[in-house]
């Protein structure tokens, strides 16, 4: 069966358990969100899936095989990363950035063949970005430098992408764009995601990390409510429906926007020190 | 591989080639004896043909036993330092990293004069140590210093990286310099001058086979590499997402840079800042990707220091000028706009 199946995967740094006893099984082209607050483990999970952190305790089974008996090189031709935005000091063009992508597929001397010229311009084409395929990528903004590492892990021909928190430095119109074209792909995704309603947006099921364990695992409807988002992000909300049954969460911030705010709350509201609109409360 | 400039590259590599057979050739006639550069181009075509030159003998003698070797090895030198510093760079994902920078040279040079002091030692018990041997030691530990000083596991910052590297490099230049002295005048130990500042006066035909060997091996080998090295600049976390082991990677790219670096300061010294200035001036010429820039950079290398070597021996007329202050001078000051002339920071 394809999917990448966890069983039981701790991790430990430093005597702090960042990871405990996650089993989680992710199949075929679903795609999955994972969501939790800041240090929860999301970027640590999905660390082991791409092979940099290396399995302490517990397994993980790519198509039932060990991830250990796989070759870095045969991960890397099923699995592709979308990363964190990284910081790039030597100056490539656009497709060489794309055609990168071939690497998990070229032995010592293999040129890039013609195969590979096309689907690097059909992936810089799925982002946008094939009219910039001779530019800079050093001079590119960074939501289109995410695009073309978007169109690079394309390349890869994955079969599953693995987003670690890829909307970071994106502002709202390339968040939906890109999480619209890695939807549109037909292949597994595992996203870690922080906007809650863009992960109810997108994803099939969405994993509650908190503390290293997996709070909650389910549609987007059973997971965003209410009670979970007070009990893994302590924040209070009203959850809305729309016309699909996705549930769209509303923050609610206590006085806010009431004035009774420095009464309720002084030492959150501390408006005495802001003569702007210290008036009104005085 | 960059996807428009396939001509421009052929055009490029092409020129590079003529442009070092050129240089070698006026390299050879300039100098306190001038020599006219088509007797210059007679006298090599005669003697790899195994003819006698139609010259005075003492001037073919000049051409063929002194200056055409050492303009061969300064071109083997400076294509060899080329080549270590684009594969350090990438290595270590810091256009900063180069053998001397990083201490790597200083380490051979320790090597190469310990092995020179122990042979001398030994030699009456018939014990030889290969000085590039020994240098090569001396460059693998070093190595293994910087890199353990500027902490490998995590992301390495580029102030730490030059940091770990001037320490190296002090303490490596000290113990040469203490040995040197130590030494006074063992068997075939070169001044202090020889192995900090470099020269490529003793370049003799015996000599060039191996650097020439090594060079020729190990820039062959990263011909077939261009693929990793161009992932290994992405970063590790990137390069381990396209299927690169890259701690196993490492270890082997930089015990080759040990090796080739340990082979050049074995023959000719500390000659720095090669592997900063020539890799950064091609980059800007074919871009980052190794599969043109490799070649460019290896050839253009050679030039550089088959030119260096030239204003070493002309700029006095007293005599020779240490060839790595005419590197340092060039290179320092990009050294300098690289590291603090950028806003951009390099993630320290």
């Amino acid at each position: 069966m394809r999917a990448i199946r966890i069983e039981h995967l701790r991790y430990v740094v430093e005597g702090k358990q960042i990871l405990q006893d996650i089993s989680l099984t992710l199949g075929g082209h679903e795609f999955v969100g994972l969501i939790g607050p800041n240090g929860c483990g999301k970027s640590t999970l999905l660390k082991h899936l791409y092979r940099v952190n290396p399995i302490q305790q517990g397994q993980i089974y790519f198509d039932d095989v060990p991830l250990a008996d796989v070759s870095i090189r045969e991960s890397a031709q099923k699995i592709a990363v979308m990363g964190q935005f990284t910081h790039l000091d030597f100056d490539f063009s656009v497709m060489d950035i794309a055609l990168m992508g071939r690497t998990p597929y070229k032995k010592s001397f293999d040129d890039d063949n013609e195969y590979d010229y096309a689907l690097a311009e059909s992936s810089l084409n799925k982002v946008g970005m094939w009219h910039a395929k001779n530019r800079s990528f050093m001079t590119l903004s960074g939501g289109e430098q995410q695009r073309v590492m978007l169109a690079r892990a394309l390349v890869q021909e994955p079969e599953y992408l693995i987003l670690d928190e890829p909307t970071n430095h994106l502002d709202i119109t390339y968040q939906l764009e890109l999480l619209k074209i890695v939807k549109s792909l037909g292949i597994g995704v595992v996203a870690a995601l922080h906007e809650l309603n863009l992960a109810a947006l997108f994803c099939d099921r969405i994993c509650v990390l908190k503390d290293g364990i997996i709070q909650q695992l389910g549609t987007p409807k059973e997971v965003i409510t209410e009670s979970t988002l007070f009990n893994v992000y302590g924040v209070e909300s009203v959850i809305n429906y729309d016309e699909y049954d996705i549930p769209h969460a509303r923050y609610v911030v206590e006085d806010l926007h009431s004035s009774k705010c420095y009464e309720a709350a002084p030492n959150i509201c501390n408006v005495k020190e802001s003569p702007m609109i210290g008036d009104h409360h005085v | 591989m960059s996807y428009i400039s396939q001509t421009r590259l052929v055009v490029v590599q092409w020129g590079l080639i003529l442009l070092l057979v050129v240089s070698i050739v006026l390299a050879v006639s300039a100098g306190a004896v001038s020599i006219q550069p088509s007797d210059v181009w007679h006298i090599i075509v005669a003697k790899l043909w195994g003819l006698e030159p139609l010259v005075a003998p003492a001037i073919a003698d000049i051409v063929w036993d002194i200056r055409v070797p050492r303009a061969l090895l300064a071109a083997i030198v400076g294509a060899g330092l080329a080549l270590s510093g684009l594969v350090m760079q990438a290595s270590v994902q810091n256009p900063l990293a180069e053998p001397f920078i990083l201490g790597i040279a200083s380490g051979a040079s320790v090597g190469a004069v310990a092995t020179i002091l122990l042979g001398s030692i030994l030699a009456v018990q018939g014990v030889v140590i290969g000085v590039p041997m020994g240098a090569f030691i001396g460059a693998m530990v070093a190595t293994v210093g910087v890199l353990l000083l500027a902490g490998i596991r995590s992301r390495m910052s580029t102030v730490r990286l030059i940091l770990a590297g001037a320490v190296v490099s002090a303490l490596c230049t000290a113990l040469s310099n203490f040995i040197i002295y130590m030494a006074g005048d063992a068997e075939g130990m070169q001044s202090a001058t020889f192995w900090t500042m470099g020269s490529l006066a003793d370049a003799k035909w015996d000599g060039l086979v191996l650097p020439m060997a090594v060079v020729a091996v190990i820039t062959a080998y990263f011909m077939s590499r261009v693929r990793i090295l161009d992932a290994l600049l992405l970063g590790e976390e990137a390069a381990i997402t396209l299927g690169i082991d890259v701690t196993k990677q490492r270890r082997i790219y930089m015990g080759l840079i040990a090796l080739l670096v340990g082979v050049l300061v074995s023959q000719c010294g500390i000659i720095g800042f090669v592997g900063l200035v020539i890799p950064h001036m091609m980059r800007s010429l074919v871009g980052a990707s190794h599969r043109n820039l490799l070649p460019v950079g290896v050839l253009f290398g050679a030039i550089f220091l088959v030119w260096a070597d030239v204003l070493s021996r002309v700029l006095l007329s007293s005599g020779d000028l240490p060839i790595g202050i005419i590197t340092a001078l060039m290179g320092a000051p990009l050294f300098m706009k690289l590291l603090f002339g950028n806003s951009r920071n390099f993630g320290g």
